[in-house]
C-alpha cells in the first residue's frame, strides 16, 4: 500500500472538517424553534363614536391564527368595541380537571391586542359530565358543580384580560336545554353556583344571567318559554343577587329598529320590556347588554328584509342604545364572519363573507362609527 | 435448478391470485358503470304521483292567492305541466325555503321546484337538473338607449345597483376594471330602475326578475343578455334520483326548445297573457 502524500491527507482533514460542520449547520436549523407566521403585534385602540357597538363573533371552530387576527383587526377597523365569543366547556376540559387553554389563549390574546372588550360566553357539556346519548347542552343537577369548576378556572386564567362571562345560553329553549322542558329555576341554581366560583377566581369579574331568546311561545310550551315571563320566574327563584349584568337577544325580523315595544311582538325594543321587569323587581342599577341581535338580509327567508334596511336598522339600534339606553351598556350584533358557509339564511346575519370581504352593512357601520351623521346615512339608505 | 423447482408453484399461485384480481377488476368497473337503482323514479312511476317541495312565499315564482288561498305562480306551472308531460300527477308539499333539501335527501319529496338557484356549496348533497330561469344580474338600459351594448361600454358612466345586493358587489368589481365607472346605491331595485328611466343613471345592473317586474308594469327599460352574473333556477332532486333526473332534463329541454319556458316567463314576469 502506498503511504498518502502530506497533500492528500490535509485534502481529505479539510474535507472531513467541511463535512462536519455542514452536518453541524443542519442540525442546528434543523432544531430551532420556526418563526411565528403569524405575530399578535403592538396593542391597537378602537376609535369609533359609538363606544356601545360590538358584534358577536364566530371563532371558536376557526383554526387558522392569521384568520383570528384578521377578525379582529376587521372588527376594530369597522369601530366596533365589544366582541362576544363562545368558550365552549367540552372543548377545554375534556377530562375533569384537565384544561386546555391553546386556542382560547390565541383568541383573547389577538382580541385584546386589537383593543377590543371580550364577553366570554361559557357553556357546552363534555361528554363526562352527562349521560350517554344526551345532547351537548344537557346538564344536570349534579353536574352543575363540574360546570362551575370550569366557569372558575377560565375566570382564573384570564385574570386581567377577560372581564365579562355569559352563563349558559338562551336557557328558555328546549334545545338549548338539553332537550328538556325549560326550568327557570333550575337554571338560577345553575347560575348561583357559577356565580359563586366565579366570583371566588375573581371578585372583579362580571357575571351576565340569561341570554334569552325572544320568543312568543305559549304557556306549557314544548320548545319554549317566553323571555318575559321566565326572567320573572327567574326573579321569583331569587335571581337576582347572582348576576351583575343581563345578557339579552334583541333580533329585530321584519321590524324597524325603533318599533313600539309590546308583549306579543317579538322586535328589536323587546329588551326594553325586560328592562321593565328588572326594574320592577328592584333591579334597575343593573345595566342589560345584547349579546346577539339584529337583522337578515337573505332573499328568501321571511323574516328577512333588504339589505338597506338592515343596514338602516342597524345604525338606528347602535343609536337608540347610545342616545335612549342608558342602561344598555354595549349592542353585540350577530354575527360579525362565520368561518365556513352555513349555507342557510344564517349566511345573511354576517357582516364580512367567509374569505373576509366586506358588506355593505360592514362599510356603513364604519363609516357610522368614524363619525359621519347617523340621520345623512339613514337618508341614504332610505326608499325615496 | 433447484431454486426454480421451489419457486414454480409460487408463481402458479401468483398467477392464480392476478387473475382473480383481474376478474374482480372487471366485474367491479361493470358494476360501476350500471345505473344505480333509482327508487324515487320507480316510485312515481308506481303510484303516479310526484311530489314536489316549494316555499309558497315567493311570488311571482309560488305563492298563494290572497283571495282564493289558491297555489299559483311561475314554478307551480312549470310543475303541473312536468307531471302531465311525465303522464303522473303533481303533488304540492309546502317547506320552507332552508328546509328543502333536506326533505329531499331524505326523500319526503321527490323534487324541490321553488326558485331554487344552483348553489355549489350542495352539490355534494343534492343534484342540480337543467336550468330553466336565470334570475342573476343583467345589465339594463333605458328602452331607446344604442350606446351602451354591454360593460365594455361603461367606461365613465354611472352605473345605478341596488344597495348590499350581488349586483352591488359585481358592480364594485367592474369599477376596479373599467375607467371611469361610477357606482351609485339605492336603497330598492326600483329607484334604481325609476332612476334610470328619469336619466340620472346610464346603466343598472340589477336582478332579472326585479327588472322584468318593472318592465311589466310599464318600465321603459331593457334587459342586455346575456347576464353579468348567473343565479340559475333548477329542478333539485336527490342525488340517487338519477332516472327522475334524466326524465325532468329531458322534459325541460323539450319546454326550452317548444317556447313554454318563454310563455311561463311573459306570463309570470311579464304580465303577458298568451
Amino acid at each position: 500500500m502506498k503511504p498518502l502524500t502530506k497533500a492528500l491527507r490535509d485534502r481529505r482533514s479539510l474535507e472531513l472538517l467541511l463535512r462536519a460542520t455542514l452536518l453541524l449547520a443542519l442540525i442546528a436549523v434543523l432544531s430551532s424553534r420556526p418563526q411565528p407566521i403569524v405575530t399578535v403585534g403592538p396593542t391597537r385602540h378602537v376609535v369609533t363614536n359609538n363606544p356601545k357597538i360590538g358584534v358577536h363573533t364566530r371563532l371558536t371552530d376557526e383554526v387558522e391564527e392569521w384568520k383570528i387576527k384578521r377578525t379582529f383587526e376587521m372588527v376594530r377597523e369597522m369601530g366596533a368595541t365589544w366582541v362576544v365569543e363562545y368558550f365552549p366547556w367540552a372543548y377545554y376540559e375534556p377530562q375533569p380537571g384537565t384544561y386546555d387553554w391553546g386556542h382560547p389563549d390565541l383568541v383573547v390574546r389577538h382580541a385584546r391586542a386589537q383593543g377590543l372588550t371580550i364577553i366570554a360566553r361559557l357553556g357546552l357539556v363534555p361528554k363526562w359530565a352527562r349521560p350517554k346519548d344526551t345532547s351537548d347542552l344537557y346538564l344536570d343537577e349534579p353536574h352543575y358543580e363540574d360546570f362551575a369548576n370550569y366557569v372558575a378556572a377560565f375566570v382564573e386564567h384570564f385574570k386581567g384580560q377577560v372581564h365579562y362571562i355569559i352563563i349558559w345560553n338562551e336557557p328558555n329553549l328546549s334545545l338549548e336545554w338539553g332537550m328538556r322542558p325549560v326550568d327557570p329555576e333550575g337554571y338560577v341554581k345553575l347560575l348561583r353556583t357559577a356565580y359563586v366560583h366565579a366570583k371566588g377566581s375573581n371578585p372583579e369579574v362580571k357575571v351576565l344571567a340569561g341570554a334569552l331568546a325572544p320568543t312568543l311561545a305559549p304557556e306549557g310550551n314544548e320548545w319554549g318559554m317566553n323571555d318575559l315571563v321566565y326572567l320573572e320566574r327567574m326573579y321569583q327563584a331569587n335571581a337576582a343577587p347572582y348576576f351583575d349584568i343581563l345578557a339579552v337577544h334583541a333580533y329585530g325580523w321584519k321590524f324597524p329598529y325603533d318599533d313600539n315595544p309590546a308583549a306579543d311582538k317579538i322586535n328589536f325594543r323587546r329588551v326594553e320590556l325586560l328592562r321593565d321587569l328588572m326594574v320592577a323587581y328592584g333591579d334597575s342599577d343593573k345595566p342589560i347588554i345584547i349579546t346577539e341581535g339584529g337583522w337578515n338580509d337573505h332573499p328568501r327567508w321571511t323574516r328577512a328584509v333588504r339589505p338597506a334596511e338592515r343596514i338602516a336598522n342597524s345604525l338606528g339600534a347602535y343609536q337608540l342604545a347610545l342616545e335612549r339606553w342608558p342602561w344598555c351598556q354595549a349592542v353585540a350584533l350577530w354575527a360579525f364572519r362565520y368561518p365556513w358557509p352555513a349555507r342557510t339564511y344564517q349566511d345573511y346575519y354576517t357582516f364580512v363573507t367567509t374569505d373576509f370581504v366586506p358588506k355593505a352593512i360592514y362599510q356603513h357601520v364604519k363609516r357610522y362609527a368614524q363619525g359621519q351623521d347617523p340621520e345623512t346615512i339613514h337618508a341614504e339608505v332610505s326608499s325615496h | 435448478m433447484l431454486k426454480s423447482r421451489r419457486t414454480k408453484p409460487f408463481h402458479i399461485l401468483g398467477l392464480l391470485v392476478l387473475v382473480v384480481l383481474a376478474v374482480a377488476a372487471v366485474i367491479a368497473v361493470i358494476l360501476s358503470r350500471q345505473t344505480p337503482q333509482d327508487y324515487s323514479w320507480q316510485r312515481v312511476r308506481a303510484e303516479g304521483r310526484l311530489r314536489v317541495g316549494l316555499d309558497p312565499s315567493y311570488p311571482p315564482f309560488e305563492f298563494l292567492d290572497e283571495a282564493t288561498n289558491e297555489l299559483q305562480g311561475y314554478d307551480v306551472e312549470l310543475a303541473l305541466e312536468l307531471g302531465r308531460r311525465l303522464g303522473v300527477q303533481v303533488d304540492f308539499v309546502y317547506i320552507g325555503f332552508d328546509s328543502l333539501y333536506d326533505a329531499v335527501m331524505t326523500n319526503k319529496i321527490d323534487a324541490i321546484i321553488s326558485g331554487m338557484p344552483y348553489d355549489p356549496n350542495w352539490t355534494e348533497d343534492v343534484a342540480y337538473g337543467m336550468w330553466y330561469f336565470n334570475a342573476g344580474q343583467f345589465l339594463v338600459v333605458r328602452q331607446n338607449e344604442t350606446q351602451i351594448n354591454s360593460v365594455a361600454d361603461l367606461a365613465s358612466r354611472r352605473l345605478g345597483v341596488e344597495l348590499g345586493t350581488t349586483g352591488d358587489l359585481e358592480a364594485r368589481r367592474l369599477q376596479r376594471q373599467i375607467a371611469g365607472l361610477a357606482v351609485v346605491t339605492f336603497p330598492t331595485s326600483d329607484d334604481v330602475l325609476h332612476a334610470l328611466q328619469d336619466n340620472q343613471l346610464d346603466a343598472a345592473l340589477i336582478d332579472a326578475i326585479s327588472a322584468y317586474l318593472f318592465i311589466s308594469k310599464g318600465g321603459k327599460v331593457k334587459l342586455l343578455h346575456p347576464a353579468i352574473s348567473d343565479e340559475s333556477y333548477a329542478v333539485v332532486t336527490n342525488r340517487k334520483s338519477v332516472q327522475l333526473r334524466s326524465a325532468i332534463d329531458a322534459i325541460l329541454l323539450q319546454m326550452k326548445e317548444d317556447g313554454f319556458l318563454e310563455k311561463l316567463r311573459d306570463r309570470w314576469l311579464l304580465g303577458q297573457s298568451s
